[in-house]
Protein backbone atom coordinates (compact mmCIF):
# COMPACT_ATOMS: atom_id res chain seq x y z
CA UNK A 1 0.00 0.00 0.00
CA UNK A 2 2.33 2.48 0.87
CA UNK A 3 4.54 1.47 -2.15
CA UNK A 4 2.34 2.06 -4.60
CA UNK A 5 1.53 5.61 -2.95
CA UNK A 6 5.40 6.51 -3.33
CA UNK A 7 5.35 5.22 -6.63
CA UNK A 8 2.18 7.67 -7.52
CA UNK A 9 3.95 10.32 -5.52
CA UNK A 10 7.06 10.09 -7.76
CA UNK A 11 5.58 10.06 -11.18
CA UNK A 12 3.52 13.08 -10.09
CA UNK A 13 6.54 15.08 -9.06
CA UNK A 14 8.21 14.09 -11.96
CA UNK A 15 5.76 15.01 -14.19
CA UNK A 16 5.64 18.35 -12.57
CA UNK A 17 9.31 18.28 -12.88
CA UNK A 18 8.76 17.70 -17.02
CA UNK A 19 6.09 20.14 -16.89
CA UNK A 20 8.77 23.15 -15.41
CA UNK A 21 11.38 21.92 -17.32
CA UNK A 22 8.91 22.47 -20.89
CA UNK A 23 7.84 25.85 -19.47
CA UNK A 24 11.55 27.08 -19.15
CA UNK A 25 12.77 25.77 -22.21
CA UNK A 26 9.91 27.01 -24.07
CA UNK A 27 10.70 30.45 -22.22
CA UNK A 28 13.93 30.39 -22.97
CA UNK A 29 13.76 29.37 -26.78
CA UNK A 30 11.21 32.10 -27.45
CA UNK A 31 13.15 34.68 -25.90
CA UNK A 32 16.30 33.15 -28.27
CA UNK A 33 14.45 33.44 -31.33
CA UNK A 34 12.87 36.76 -30.24
CA UNK A 35 16.21 38.85 -29.82
CA UNK A 36 18.28 37.33 -32.89
CA UNK A 37 15.86 35.46 -35.44
CA UNK A 38 12.52 37.68 -35.92
CA UNK A 39 14.06 40.95 -34.78
CA UNK A 40 17.62 41.87 -35.58
CA UNK A 41 18.12 45.05 -33.91
CA UNK A 42 20.53 47.69 -35.90
CA UNK A 43 20.65 48.79 -38.99
CA UNK A 44 21.67 46.29 -41.76
CA UNK A 45 23.09 46.36 -45.10
CA UNK A 46 21.18 44.52 -47.29
CA UNK A 47 23.02 42.62 -50.62
CA UNK A 48 21.05 42.10 -53.62
CA UNK A 49 22.01 40.25 -56.40
CA UNK A 50 19.64 40.19 -59.55
CA UNK A 51 16.79 41.02 -57.46
CA UNK A 52 17.61 38.24 -55.31
CA UNK A 53 19.00 38.84 -51.70
CA UNK A 54 22.86 37.54 -51.27
CA UNK A 55 22.95 38.19 -47.67
CA UNK A 56 22.55 40.74 -45.06
CA UNK A 57 25.25 42.02 -42.60
CA UNK A 58 25.52 44.23 -39.93
CA UNK A 59 26.67 47.82 -40.24
CA UNK A 60 28.27 47.68 -36.78
CA UNK A 61 29.92 44.62 -37.40
CA UNK A 62 33.66 45.24 -39.58
CA UNK A 63 33.65 42.94 -42.34
CA UNK A 64 34.36 41.67 -45.88
CA UNK A 65 32.23 40.38 -48.47
CA UNK A 66 33.17 38.48 -51.25
CA UNK A 67 30.57 38.04 -54.30
CA UNK A 68 31.20 35.64 -57.04
CA UNK A 69 28.75 35.82 -59.55
CA UNK A 70 28.39 34.98 -63.09
CA UNK A 71 28.72 38.12 -64.09
CA UNK A 72 31.72 39.53 -61.95
CA UNK A 73 33.60 39.71 -58.47
CA UNK A 74 32.52 42.44 -56.18
CA UNK A 75 34.36 42.98 -53.02
CA UNK A 76 31.90 44.99 -50.16
CA UNK A 77 33.79 46.43 -46.95
CA UNK A 78 32.04 47.48 -44.04
CA UNK A 79 34.12 49.43 -41.85
CA UNK A 80 33.59 51.92 -38.68
CA UNK A 81 29.74 51.99 -39.31
CA UNK A 82 30.00 53.31 -43.46
CA UNK A 83 30.16 50.67 -46.58
CA UNK A 84 32.03 50.88 -49.42
CA UNK A 85 32.52 49.02 -52.48
CA UNK A 86 36.59 48.33 -52.44
CA UNK A 87 36.66 46.57 -55.28
CA UNK A 88 35.04 45.13 -58.46
CA UNK A 89 35.84 43.89 -62.13
CA UNK A 90 33.07 46.04 -63.79
CA UNK A 91 34.28 48.06 -66.96
CA UNK A 92 33.09 50.96 -65.64
CA UNK A 93 33.76 51.02 -61.84
CA UNK A 94 31.03 53.65 -60.93
CA UNK A 95 30.36 51.36 -57.82
CA UNK A 96 34.07 51.61 -56.47
CA UNK A 97 33.93 55.35 -57.30
CA UNK A 98 30.55 56.03 -55.63
CA UNK A 99 31.37 57.43 -51.90
CA UNK A 100 31.12 55.22 -48.50
CA UNK A 101 27.45 54.93 -47.31
CA UNK A 102 26.01 54.83 -43.93
CA UNK A 103 22.09 56.47 -43.87
CA UNK A 104 18.96 54.11 -44.07
CA UNK A 105 17.60 54.13 -47.75
CA UNK A 106 21.19 54.98 -49.15
CA UNK A 107 22.64 52.16 -51.73
CA UNK A 108 25.63 51.37 -54.06
CA UNK A 109 24.66 50.16 -57.22
CA UNK A 110 26.51 47.88 -59.36
CA UNK A 111 24.79 47.99 -62.83
CA UNK A 112 27.01 45.67 -65.35
CA UNK A 113 26.95 42.97 -62.44
CA UNK A 114 23.04 43.46 -61.11
CA UNK A 115 24.49 43.98 -57.30
CA UNK A 116 22.97 46.26 -55.35
CA UNK A 117 24.04 47.50 -51.76
CA UNK A 118 21.66 49.10 -49.36
CA UNK A 119 21.42 50.17 -45.69
CA UNK A 120 18.54 49.00 -44.11
CA UNK A 121 16.84 50.28 -40.59
CA UNK A 122 15.38 47.70 -39.13
CA UNK A 123 12.07 47.70 -37.76
CA UNK A 124 13.12 48.37 -34.14
CA UNK A 125 15.32 51.44 -34.79
CA UNK A 126 12.46 53.28 -37.59
CA UNK A 127 12.80 56.83 -37.21
CA UNK A 128 10.65 59.65 -38.89
CA UNK A 129 13.52 59.56 -41.50
CA UNK A 130 14.09 60.00 -44.95
CA UNK A 131 11.40 57.58 -47.35
CA UNK A 132 13.19 58.35 -50.73
CA UNK A 133 15.41 60.03 -52.56
CA UNK A 134 14.91 62.40 -55.90
CA UNK A 135 18.48 62.35 -58.06
CA UNK B 1 -5.00 10.74 -10.76
CA UNK B 2 -1.98 10.72 -12.33
CA UNK B 3 -3.35 9.96 -15.97
CA UNK B 4 -5.70 13.30 -15.44
CA UNK B 5 -2.45 14.76 -14.35
CA UNK B 6 -0.45 13.87 -17.41
CA UNK B 7 -3.13 14.42 -19.36
CA UNK B 8 -2.96 18.33 -18.38
CA UNK B 9 0.91 18.65 -18.52
CA UNK B 10 -0.06 17.94 -22.21
CA UNK B 11 -2.78 20.76 -22.23
CA UNK B 12 -0.83 23.15 -20.95
CA UNK B 13 2.11 22.38 -22.92
CA UNK B 14 0.41 22.60 -26.18
CA UNK B 15 -1.06 25.34 -25.03
CA UNK B 16 1.95 27.38 -24.54
CA UNK B 17 3.29 26.19 -27.26
CA UNK B 18 0.44 27.75 -29.15
CA UNK B 19 0.85 30.84 -27.77
CA UNK B 20 4.02 31.04 -28.74
CA UNK B 21 3.82 30.17 -32.26
CA UNK B 22 1.52 32.96 -32.41
CA UNK B 23 3.89 35.21 -30.81
CA UNK B 24 6.30 34.67 -33.53
CA UNK B 25 4.08 34.57 -36.36
CA UNK B 26 2.06 38.16 -35.12
CA UNK B 27 5.92 39.47 -34.20
CA UNK B 28 6.95 38.34 -38.05
CA UNK B 29 3.87 40.27 -39.78
CA UNK B 30 4.06 43.19 -37.98
CA UNK B 31 7.25 44.08 -39.36
CA UNK B 32 6.56 43.04 -43.09
CA UNK B 33 4.07 45.83 -42.62
CA UNK B 34 5.80 47.82 -45.21
CA UNK B 35 8.07 46.21 -47.58
CA UNK B 36 10.38 47.11 -51.00
CA UNK B 37 10.97 45.67 -54.07
CA UNK B 38 13.31 46.08 -56.27
CA UNK B 39 14.22 45.43 -59.78
CA UNK B 40 16.36 46.19 -62.81
CA UNK B 41 15.03 48.14 -65.99
CA UNK B 42 15.23 50.94 -68.46
CA UNK B 43 19.02 50.61 -67.63
CA UNK B 44 18.69 51.74 -63.78
CA UNK B 45 17.82 50.19 -60.67
CA UNK B 46 14.08 50.58 -59.51
CA UNK B 47 12.56 50.17 -55.83
CA UNK B 48 8.92 49.57 -55.35
CA UNK B 49 7.73 50.07 -51.54
CA UNK B 50 4.17 49.08 -50.70
CA UNK B 51 2.33 49.16 -47.46
CA UNK B 52 0.28 47.02 -46.37
CA UNK B 53 0.54 42.97 -47.04
CA UNK B 54 0.66 43.63 -51.11
CA UNK B 55 4.67 44.32 -51.51
CA UNK B 56 5.76 41.41 -53.34
CA UNK B 57 2.67 41.49 -55.94
CA UNK B 58 3.18 45.33 -56.30
CA UNK B 59 6.30 44.96 -57.44
CA UNK B 60 5.90 42.39 -59.63
CA UNK B 61 2.79 44.46 -61.68
CA UNK B 62 5.43 47.16 -61.72
CA UNK B 63 8.10 45.83 -63.50
CA UNK B 64 5.84 44.17 -65.40
CA UNK B 65 4.38 47.72 -66.48
CA UNK B 66 7.81 49.21 -66.53
CA UNK B 67 8.95 46.26 -69.33
CA UNK B 68 6.02 46.81 -71.41
CA UNK B 69 6.92 50.24 -71.13
CA UNK B 70 10.91 49.84 -72.02
CA UNK B 71 10.34 47.68 -75.01
CA UNK B 72 7.97 50.26 -76.60
CA UNK B 73 10.30 53.55 -76.62
CA UNK B 74 14.15 52.41 -75.78
CA UNK B 75 16.16 53.48 -78.32
CA UNK B 76 18.62 50.78 -77.04
CA UNK B 77 16.28 47.69 -77.65
CA UNK B 78 16.58 47.65 -81.76
CA UNK B 79 12.97 46.17 -82.61
CA UNK B 80 11.22 48.67 -80.63
CA UNK B 81 9.11 51.48 -82.15
CA UNK B 82 11.00 54.19 -81.70
CA UNK B 83 14.29 52.20 -82.83
CA UNK B 84 12.18 51.42 -85.42
CA UNK B 85 11.15 55.01 -86.86
CA UNK B 86 14.84 56.33 -85.90
CA UNK B 87 16.49 53.75 -88.05
CA UNK B 88 14.14 53.74 -91.35
CA UNK B 89 12.59 57.02 -90.77
CA UNK B 90 9.25 55.94 -90.15
CA UNK B 91 6.81 54.06 -88.26
CA UNK B 92 3.74 53.22 -86.25
CA UNK B 93 3.36 54.58 -82.66
CA UNK B 94 1.48 52.37 -80.35
CA UNK B 95 -1.25 53.96 -78.08
CA UNK B 96 1.48 54.80 -74.90
CA UNK B 97 3.98 56.66 -77.38
CA UNK B 98 1.05 58.13 -79.09
CA UNK B 99 0.45 59.65 -76.23
CA UNK B 100 4.13 60.54 -75.21
CA UNK B 101 4.57 62.69 -78.95
CA UNK B 102 1.52 64.91 -78.20
CA UNK B 103 2.90 65.70 -74.26
CA UNK B 104 6.39 66.00 -75.64
CA UNK B 105 4.76 68.52 -78.61
CA UNK B 106 3.09 70.47 -75.38
CA UNK B 107 5.97 70.61 -73.45
CA UNK B 108 8.20 71.66 -76.36
CA UNK B 109 5.88 74.55 -76.96
CA UNK B 110 5.43 75.34 -73.81
CA UNK B 111 9.00 75.66 -73.07
CA UNK B 112 9.82 77.49 -76.40
CA UNK B 113 11.99 74.46 -77.62
CA UNK B 114 13.89 73.87 -73.84
CA UNK B 115 12.44 70.43 -74.18
CA UNK B 116 12.88 68.52 -77.46
CA UNK B 117 12.74 64.71 -78.43
CA UNK B 118 14.46 65.34 -81.76
CA UNK B 119 17.65 66.23 -79.82
CA UNK B 120 18.56 62.60 -79.83
CA UNK B 121 21.29 62.81 -83.05
CA UNK B 122 22.95 65.80 -81.03
CA UNK B 123 23.02 63.45 -77.71
CA UNK B 124 25.07 60.48 -79.88
CA UNK B 125 27.58 62.75 -80.91
CA UNK B 126 28.47 63.71 -77.49
CA UNK B 127 28.21 59.90 -77.20
CA UNK B 128 24.94 60.26 -74.43
CA UNK B 129 23.21 57.34 -75.91
CA UNK B 130 25.48 54.53 -75.25
CA UNK B 131 28.70 55.34 -77.28
CA UNK B 132 31.81 56.49 -75.87
CA UNK B 133 32.26 60.28 -74.72
CA UNK B 134 33.44 62.77 -76.82
CA UNK B 135 33.74 66.44 -77.56
CA UNK B 136 31.97 67.40 -81.46
CA UNK B 137 33.15 69.74 -83.66
CA UNK B 138 31.38 72.34 -84.08
CA UNK B 139 30.80 72.37 -87.43
CA UNK B 140 29.32 68.64 -86.72
CA UNK B 141 26.83 70.22 -83.87
CA UNK B 142 26.39 72.93 -86.12
CA UNK B 143 24.75 70.13 -88.97
CA UNK B 144 23.18 67.92 -86.84
CA UNK B 145 21.11 71.33 -84.96
CA UNK B 146 19.50 71.60 -88.45
CA UNK B 147 17.75 68.37 -88.11
CA UNK B 148 16.75 69.51 -84.17
CA UNK B 149 13.82 70.83 -84.51
CA UNK B 150 10.00 68.88 -83.30
CA UNK B 151 7.82 71.22 -85.84
CA UNK B 152 10.28 69.08 -88.31
CA UNK B 153 7.67 65.76 -87.61
CA UNK B 154 5.07 65.01 -89.53
CA UNK B 155 2.53 62.83 -87.74
CA UNK B 156 -0.63 61.04 -89.14
CA UNK B 157 -3.02 61.56 -86.29
CA UNK B 158 -5.33 58.51 -87.56
CA UNK B 159 -3.33 56.18 -88.40
CA UNK B 160 -0.06 56.75 -85.88
CA UNK B 161 2.38 56.96 -88.02
CA UNK B 162 5.28 59.09 -87.66
CA UNK B 163 7.29 60.20 -90.53
CA UNK B 164 11.08 61.20 -89.98
CA UNK B 165 13.01 64.28 -91.97
CA UNK B 166 16.38 62.71 -92.84
CA UNK B 167 18.90 62.89 -90.56
CA UNK B 168 15.80 63.34 -87.35
CA UNK B 169 15.95 61.30 -84.77
CA UNK B 170 13.75 60.61 -81.25
CA UNK B 171 14.59 59.55 -78.09
CA UNK B 172 11.42 59.89 -75.17
CA UNK B 173 14.06 59.42 -72.54
CA UNK B 174 13.62 63.08 -71.16
CA UNK B 175 9.68 62.19 -70.20
CA UNK B 176 10.02 58.10 -70.12
CA UNK B 177 10.08 57.60 -66.43
CA UNK B 178 8.02 60.31 -65.30
CA UNK B 179 5.25 58.65 -67.78
CA UNK B 180 6.34 55.08 -66.62
CA UNK B 181 5.72 56.15 -62.73
CA UNK B 182 2.16 57.89 -63.54
CA UNK B 183 1.56 54.56 -65.73
CA UNK B 184 2.77 52.04 -62.65
CA UNK B 185 0.79 54.25 -60.01
CA UNK B 186 -2.43 53.79 -62.29
CA UNK B 187 -1.96 49.99 -62.48
CA UNK B 188 -1.16 49.54 -58.66
CA UNK B 189 -4.42 51.70 -57.87
CA UNK B 190 -6.10 49.87 -59.70
CA UNK B 191 -4.88 46.38 -57.77
CA UNK B 192 -6.20 48.41 -55.07
CA UNK B 193 -3.12 49.73 -53.72
CA UNK B 194 -3.43 53.00 -51.87
CA UNK B 195 -0.03 53.51 -49.83
CA UNK B 196 3.01 53.08 -51.99
CA UNK B 197 6.29 54.77 -53.38
CA UNK B 198 8.10 54.01 -56.70
CA UNK B 199 11.68 55.09 -57.39
CA UNK B 200 12.21 54.47 -60.94
CA UNK B 201 16.28 55.15 -60.64
CA UNK B 202 15.70 58.56 -59.01
CA UNK B 203 12.44 59.61 -60.29
CA UNK B 204 10.20 59.04 -57.54
CA UNK B 205 6.38 58.97 -57.49
CA UNK B 206 4.51 58.76 -54.57
CA UNK B 207 0.81 56.95 -53.91
CA UNK B 208 -1.14 58.32 -51.00
CA UNK B 209 0.18 58.89 -48.04
CA UNK B 210 2.30 56.51 -45.54
CA UNK B 211 0.50 54.11 -43.43
CA UNK B 212 0.65 56.14 -40.36
CA UNK B 213 -1.19 58.89 -42.43
CA UNK B 214 2.08 61.08 -42.46
CA UNK B 215 3.50 62.17 -46.06
CA UNK B 216 5.98 60.47 -48.03
CA UNK B 217 9.28 61.99 -47.47
CA UNK B 218 11.29 62.42 -50.04
CA UNK B 219 14.76 63.66 -49.66
CA UNK B 220 16.25 65.95 -53.06
CA UNK B 221 19.68 64.61 -53.91
CA UNK B 222 22.75 67.85 -53.34
CA UNK B 223 24.61 68.03 -56.61
CA UNK B 224 27.65 69.35 -54.60
CA UNK B 225 27.84 65.50 -52.48
CA UNK B 226 26.58 62.26 -52.87
CA UNK B 227 26.05 62.58 -49.04
CA UNK B 228 24.22 65.45 -48.91
CA UNK B 229 20.91 66.58 -49.53
CA UNK B 230 19.29 69.44 -50.58
CA UNK B 231 16.38 69.60 -48.31
CA UNK B 232 13.26 67.71 -47.95
CA UNK B 233 9.76 67.55 -49.41
CA UNK B 234 6.56 65.97 -47.69
CA UNK B 235 4.52 64.66 -50.25
CA UNK B 236 1.24 62.40 -51.47
CA UNK B 237 -0.34 61.71 -54.81
CA UNK B 238 2.30 63.49 -56.79
CA UNK B 239 5.75 62.88 -58.90
CA UNK B 240 9.49 64.40 -57.81
CA UNK B 241 11.77 64.54 -60.68
CA UNK B 242 15.24 66.30 -60.04
CA UNK B 243 17.35 66.53 -62.78
CA UNK B 244 20.95 68.17 -63.13
CA UNK B 245 24.12 68.03 -64.88
CA UNK B 246 25.76 66.19 -62.11
CA UNK B 247 23.80 63.05 -63.05
CA UNK B 248 25.39 62.36 -66.12
CA UNK B 249 28.82 63.94 -67.60
CA UNK B 250 32.30 62.98 -68.44
CA UNK B 251 35.35 64.98 -68.22
CA UNK B 252 37.55 66.08 -71.18
CA UNK B 253 40.94 68.22 -70.73
CA UNK B 254 39.76 69.32 -67.45
CA UNK B 255 36.23 70.83 -68.48
CA UNK B 256 33.03 68.95 -67.72
CA UNK B 257 30.41 67.70 -70.21
CA UNK B 258 27.33 67.03 -69.01
CA UNK B 259 23.90 65.20 -70.65
CA UNK B 260 21.31 68.03 -70.20
CA UNK B 261 21.71 69.23 -73.91
CA UNK B 262 20.68 72.79 -74.93
CA UNK B 263 18.62 72.35 -78.27
CA UNK B 264 19.65 75.92 -79.44
CA UNK B 265 23.26 75.51 -79.12
CA UNK B 266 24.09 72.10 -79.00
CA UNK B 267 26.37 72.00 -76.03
CA UNK B 268 25.27 71.03 -72.47
CA UNK B 269 23.19 73.62 -71.10
CA UNK B 270 24.80 76.60 -68.82
CA UNK B 271 22.18 78.48 -67.31
CA UNK B 272 23.68 79.04 -64.04
CA UNK B 273 21.56 75.90 -62.19
CA UNK B 274 22.85 73.39 -60.96
CA UNK B 275 19.81 71.16 -60.33
CA UNK B 276 16.16 71.20 -60.85
CA UNK B 277 13.42 69.45 -58.94
CA UNK B 278 9.84 69.50 -60.15
CA UNK B 279 6.78 68.75 -58.50
CA UNK B 280 3.52 67.30 -60.08
CA UNK B 281 0.60 65.52 -60.24
CA UNK B 282 1.24 64.83 -63.94
CA UNK B 283 4.69 62.86 -63.80
CA UNK B 284 4.97 63.18 -67.51
CA UNK B 285 5.28 66.95 -67.17
CA UNK B 286 7.06 66.77 -64.41
CA UNK B 287 9.92 65.19 -66.10
CA UNK B 288 9.88 66.71 -69.31
CA UNK B 289 9.70 70.08 -66.90
CA UNK B 290 12.68 69.47 -64.89
CA UNK B 291 15.01 69.17 -68.40
CA UNK B 292 13.73 72.01 -69.88
CA UNK B 293 13.77 74.28 -67.25
CA UNK B 294 17.32 73.17 -66.21
CA UNK B 295 18.22 74.69 -69.98
CA UNK B 296 16.23 77.90 -69.25
CA UNK B 297 18.10 78.70 -66.42
CA UNK B 298 16.74 80.60 -63.20
CA UNK B 299 14.70 83.35 -64.77
CA UNK B 300 12.82 82.13 -67.53
CA UNK B 301 11.82 79.18 -65.23
CA UNK B 302 10.19 81.41 -62.99
CA UNK B 303 8.20 82.91 -66.16
CA UNK B 304 7.17 79.75 -67.07
CA UNK B 305 6.33 78.39 -63.66
CA UNK B 306 4.33 81.95 -62.92
CA UNK B 307 1.95 81.40 -66.11
CA UNK B 308 1.75 77.71 -65.12
CA UNK B 309 1.78 77.71 -61.14
CA UNK B 310 -1.29 75.36 -60.57
CA UNK B 311 0.31 72.47 -62.78
CA UNK B 312 3.63 71.99 -61.20
CA UNK B 313 5.91 73.31 -58.12
CA UNK B 314 10.23 73.58 -58.26
CA UNK B 315 13.33 73.57 -56.37
CA UNK B 316 15.91 75.51 -58.18
CA UNK B 317 19.75 74.94 -57.03
CA UNK B 318 21.95 77.74 -58.64
CA UNK B 319 25.89 77.64 -59.30
CA UNK B 320 25.90 80.45 -56.30
CA UNK B 321 24.48 77.55 -54.32
CA UNK B 322 21.23 79.58 -53.73
CA UNK B 323 17.50 77.27 -53.31
CA UNK B 324 14.37 78.92 -55.03
CA UNK B 325 11.35 77.33 -54.72
CA UNK B 326 7.82 78.16 -55.90
CA UNK B 327 5.25 79.34 -53.44
CA UNK B 328 2.99 76.32 -53.61
CA UNK B 329 5.81 73.98 -51.35
CA UNK B 330 7.04 76.72 -48.84
CA UNK B 331 5.09 74.49 -46.17
CA UNK B 332 6.48 71.10 -47.29
CA UNK B 333 10.13 71.58 -47.72
CA UNK B 334 12.28 71.88 -45.03
CA UNK B 335 16.06 72.42 -45.81
CA UNK B 336 18.97 73.33 -43.52
CA UNK B 337 19.86 75.80 -46.53
CA UNK B 338 18.57 79.38 -47.14
CA UNK B 339 16.07 79.53 -49.18
CA UNK B 340 14.54 82.02 -51.33
CA UNK B 341 10.42 81.42 -51.93
CA UNK B 342 9.16 82.59 -55.35
CA UNK B 343 5.11 83.76 -55.51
Amino acid sequence: MKNDRTQADSRRLKNDFILIIAIAVIAVLSFLILRFWVQKEGDKVVITLDGTVYGEYLLRENQTIHIESSTGLNTVVIKDGVVFMQEADCPDQICVKHSSIHRTKESIVCLPHRLVVEVVRTAASKKQGIDGVAE
Amino acid sequence: MEIIKQKRVWQVFVLLATVFGICIVIKGRADISSSRKGFFAMDTYMTVTVEGSKASKAAELAEREVNRLDEELSTGIEDSPVSTINRTGEGYLPEDLDYLLKRSYEIYQMTEGAFDITIYPVMKAWGFGGDSFCVPKAETLKELLNHVNMDGLQYDQQLHVLHLESGAMIDFGGIAKGYTGDRVASVLQERGVKSAMINLGGNVRVIGRKSDGNDWRIAIQSPDSAEQYLGVVSAHDVSIVTSGGYQRYFEKDGIVYHHIIDPDTGYPANSGLLSVTIISEDGTLADGLSTALFVMGKDDAIKLWKEYSDMFEFILYTEKRELYVSSGIYDTFTSELPVYIVE
